[in-house]
């Protein structure tokens, strides 16, 4: 358990990680200080505009984490994506104080508990979608597919008229069909992340 | 014998059948007669039925705002023999008005009333063995109806919607505490000159040859006078509702100042991304134990103390020891929600509620506030005209005291007597801006915490609109 510790903090004090933690930060403050009330008959908006701007950025990244990270190690992987569920982890200070003013009807332990199940569900689907570019020998179209995911899952649901995949609509309006769909696309991904590696299967074969 | 008995009993029984024959009787309004957009009487008696539940479904939208139901549920005990049940019910103006009576699930009686029903007209009563005679003395426009003395209630509120009531001495005698609510309510009570002995009650009420009474007046008349009476302008509580809603707002809790807020989380946000970049695993464990406690305090500091604010102001109407009192409350509610208020009102906007006879509920929004006006209620005045003075009965301090025609006028404390005297003009306090206007040339105006005291002049001059 330490070394996992040990190895998540050696993955998110790389260059990469701090300069999109930084980034996240400021983008959430630059959200709460536009759109934070200065006079009391105004209603507080802010949760909204920042629970849907932080769980854009925590899909946009892990999309995008998860893709690049198709082709690394296993161990890579897994560290990268607890790193971005460290982020969530982070930020959810910005989410409770937002919430705490403006008093949306969505459940506080919603708020809290999708962020998490919807980023290890875009990593999975970002390890997916950098899969598939390889083995169609398009990963040059990565930047251009990652936010045309996003785009599609969201223009999807709208078709539907459901909520199965559009983590915009889900962070504010609680969805049974969006949790079930997500947890299930992140126990996907958990199984593929723990999975052991194919050479300690075969190593353990050969010694039967 | 037997058989001569068997005949002349059997119509008896028959007859005390057949008048049973009606195990429930509903009578909204005065007659029949309904006011759209005021407090109606309300009538039930049932006869040997068990625990039944009242029940008007009332759309009171439009094309354009949709439905929008007002739902009145009254619970009526019952049991064997007759059980009546009274209360006032606000009737607004319908699309549709659906009434029933049920049992558990059966229906017991039921009906219904179309949009041409709809009349907000004020009603004109008439109590009298020959109402034709006077139905001439009242201008084209008047909404008149006969009414027997037992139906009169000795309630405020039904008579909202009434602008006058003329007593000729030839019916049977009506309750005083019936003419004194009627008149407190703003009715013009009418009592004919020269009355049967058997009216020699009435006269109480006839010092002077007219006396207002609250928001009213009982004045006595002579025939002649009847038509310039019945010209005269009926005191609206609308206006009075919408003057008092406009100083009865809730303050909401304000926000924190951005430059706090700032700090805040811009230090939250640098200690963190240090800590991750720096301290190593320690490091990390910290920042995720500063989400915690950040968390945690965040929620103590921004998390008003409580979800739903409440203001109420009323106004007292008074005159001749007895008031009116029209009283506003404003809820605003920062999570969306059921808003329960006990308490007998309407809802001042367009928004579907439900009301009992005790309380009533509706649905808010975020953010949003809804005014109740409440049911108006008869209470002791307290303030009252002694001779040219007035004397102000109160506990708390009488503060912002105005004298219509006169100006502002020293404080007053609990028994504190005042000579009105003219005075130099200064602001108004922004509650009375919009109340003055619609009180008489004389009135003494006053406010005691939440409480607006309005004092009506003794005399009911007809020369100006009879009130």
């Amino acid at each position: 358990m330490l070394k996992l510790f040990e190895a998540l903090e050696e993955r998110l004090r790389r260059t990469d990680m701090v300069q999109f933690l930084t980034l996240f930060f400021a983008v959430l403050i630059f959200v709460i200080l536009t759109r934070w009330p200065t006079q009391r008959s105004v209603p507080n908006e802010t949760w909204f505009a920042l629970s849907q701007t932080r769980i854009t950025v925590l899909a946009l990244l892990a999309l995008g984490y998860g893709s690049v990270y198709s082709l690394f190690s296993q161990r890579d992987r897994l560290l990268t994506c607890l790193a971005l569920v460290s982020f969530v982890l982070m930020s959810i200070p910005f989410d409770i104080a937002t919430f705490a003013a403006s008093f949306p009807a969505t459940p506080l332990w919603w708020s809290i508990s999708l962020p998490l199940v919807d980023t290890v569900a875009f990593f999975g689907a970002g390890l997916f979608l950098g899969t598939t570019l390889s083995f169609l020998r398009l990963r040059a179209l990565l930047p251009l597919a990652v936010p045309a995911l996003l785009v599609g899952f969201i223009a999807f649901d709208l078709k539907l008229q459901q909520n199965f995949l559009n983590p915009l609509t889900a962070s504010i309006h609680p969805s049974a069909p969006h949790l079930i769909v997500m947890s299930a696309i992140a126990l996907a991904t958990g199984a593929v992340l723990f999975k052991p590696p194919l050479h300690k299967l075969r190593s353990l074969r050969s010694r039967k | 014998m037997r058989i001569r008995l068997i005949c002349l009993t059997l119509p008896m029984f028959v007859a005390i059948g057949l008048a049973q024959n009606r195990p429930v009787q509903l009578e909204i309004g005065f007659n029949g007669e309904i006011v759209a957009d005021a407090w109606n009487p309300l009538l039930l008696i049932t006869r040997d039925l068990g625990e039944t539940v009242l029940e008007f479904r009332i759309d009171r939208g439009s094309l354009r705002d949709g439905i929008k139901t007002f739902t009145y549920r009254a619970v009526i005990p019952g049991g064997s023999g007759i059980t009546v049940f009274q209360d006032d019910v606000f009737i607004p103006g319908w699309r549709s008005f659906v009434w029933s009576l049920k049992q558990d699930a059966t229906t017991i009686a039921s009906g219904s009333l179309g949009q041409r029903e709809r009349d907000p007209r004020p009603l004109d009563l008439i109590l009298s063995a020959t109402p034709g005679v006077w139905r001439g003395r009242y201008g084209r426009e008047a909404r008149i109806t006969e009414i027997a003395a037992a139906s009169l209630p000795e309630r405020l509120a039904s008579y909202q919607g009434v602008k006058s009531l003329l007593i000729d001495g030839t019916g049977a005698v009506p309750r005083l505490e019936s003419l004194t609510a009627a008149a407190a309510a703003g009715v013009l009570v009418v009592i004919l000159n020269d009355l049967p002995s058997a009216h020699a009650d009435l006269e109480l009420l006839l010092t002077d040859g007219g006396v207002r009474l609250g928001a009213g007046a009982v004045i006595g008349a002579n025939p002649e006078l009847l038509t310039s009476l019945f010209s005269a302008a009926l005191r609206d509580d609308e206006s009075f509702y919408d003057a008092l809603r406009s100083t009865a707002t809730p303050e909401l809790p304000a926000p924190l100042p951005q430059l706090i807020l700032l700090i805040a989380i811009g230090v939250y946000a640098v200690m963190t991304t240090l800590l991750v970049r720096l301290a190593g695993v320690p490091g990390l464990v910290t920042a995720l134990g500063l989400a915690l406690v950040f968390s945690m305090a965040a929620w103590q500091l921004l998390r008003p103390p409580q979800a739903e604010y409440q203001t109420s102001v009323s106004l007292d109407l008074a005159a001749g020891n007895l008031a009116k009192r029209l009283q506003t409350t404003t809820v605003a509610s920062l999570p969306e929600g059921l808003i329960d208020f006990e308490g007998n009102g309407r809802l001042a906007n367009l928004r579907s509620y439900t009301a009992t006879d005790k309380d009533l509920s509706f649905r808010l929004g975020r953010w949003q506030s809804e005014t109740i006006f409440q049911r108006p209620t008869l209470v002791p005045a307290l303030l009252g005209w002694e001779g040219e003075t007035v004397r102000y009965r109160g506990s708390d301090r009488l503060r912002n005291v105005y004298v219509k025609g006169f100006g502002p006028q020293a404080e007053l404390a609990a028994g504190d007597v005042l000579e009105p005297l003219h005075a130099e003009e200064s602001t108004l306090p922004a509650a009375y801006l919009k109340l003055l206007p619609l009180l008489p040339e004389g009135s003494v105006i006053g406010r005691a915490g939440d409480r607006i005291l309005a004092l009506l002049p003794a005399e009911a001059r007809l020369e100006e609109g009879g009130l």
